[in-house]
């Protein structure tokens, strides 16, 4: 069902596990491994816990959002994380099998109408992302498919305070 | 097998409590809809949402919360919630959830703030 590969051992932590990377089947059932997988590895780098959340949250939302869209509900397509710890900072790149997304064309949503039902209650899943982390992108993949990056920087926040 | 929410509730007279715990995603819409709705339906004034054993809120979740507030607004009863983690307590805020949901750190202090303000 899922895959964890880590890089071969080195020297120093940073060295041992530069790149993580998890394969799972495009299932939304499966969210909790990602949002759990997340949470280990921003963990075990060292990241203080209120951050630990933040990409817990982040890289859960970047998931839902490659199964439901990018993969548009098939679980027979795969959703693929890799984590690349550099430094201080963890790069999370999401990749699936769509076509990827216009980041500058999607509104940021607004709570009132949608509490007054004047618009969709859904839409909350790239203004977590947006929020949670540091930088996001969305770039197409040369073989096929589209990738959503996000980079989450270790500080504390001031819940660690 | 997904991480599912479970729900319990607790009616007294003055306010019902529910109790989540587990995932707050996709597949707790219904569960805890039809909860509200019952507690709704039986006139009750005010629900308080004990999230101490919440384990992770997604997207879904703040729309299913979303959903709660506008319902308990329109039936013009009221909500609260305790058991927040500091990130959940981010979260709502950053939402917005917190201008429509009550918030408190623990249930005696938050029933006591909106009772006092009745």
């Amino acid at each position: 069902m899922a895959i964890l590969m880590a890089q071969p051992a080195a020297s120093s932590l940073e060295e041992r596990w530069g790149t993580v990377e998890l394969v799972l089947p495009g299932d939304i059932e499966l969210e909790a491994v990602a949002v759990q997988a997340a949470g280990a590895v921003a963990a075990q780098a060292g990241f203080p816990p209120e951050r630990v959340e933040d990409v817990k949250t982040a890289v859960g939302e970047a998931f839902i959002n490659a199964v439901e869209h990018g993969n548009r509900g098939r679980a027979d397509r795969q959703v693929t994380l890799r984590f690349h710890r550099q430094g201080n900072t963890l790069r999370v790149d999401v990749f699936d099998c769509g076509k990827g997304f216009d980041l500058n064309r999607l509104e940021a949503p607004h709570l009132r109408p949608k509490i007054e039902g004047r618009e969709s209650r859904r839409g909350w899943g790239l203004f977590l992302m947006r929020h949670l982390a540091d930088h996001l992108e969305v770039s197409r993949c040369t073989s096929g498919g589209s990738c959503v990056s996000l980079t989450i920087v270790s500080r504390p926040s001031s819940l660690d305070r | 097998m997904a991480k599912q929410i479970r729900v319990q509730s607790e009616l007294v007279p003055a306010y019902a409590v529910i109790r989540l715990s587990g995932f707050l995603n996709i597949f707790a819409e219904e569960e805890i809809e039809g909860e509200v709705n019952r507690l709704l339906e039986l006139h009750c004034p005010l629900l308080l949402l004990d999230f101490s054993q919440v384990e992770h809120i997604d997207s879904a979740g703040i729309t299913i919360l979303v959903g709660v507030a506008a319902k308990v607004g329109d039936a013009q009863a009221r909500l609260g919630a305790y058991g927040l983690s500091p990130h959940y307590q981010k979260i709502f805020h950053m939402v917005g959830l917190d201008d429509y949901i009550a918030v408190g750190e623990e249930r005696e202090s938050l029933l006591a703030r909106l009772q006092s303000s009745d």
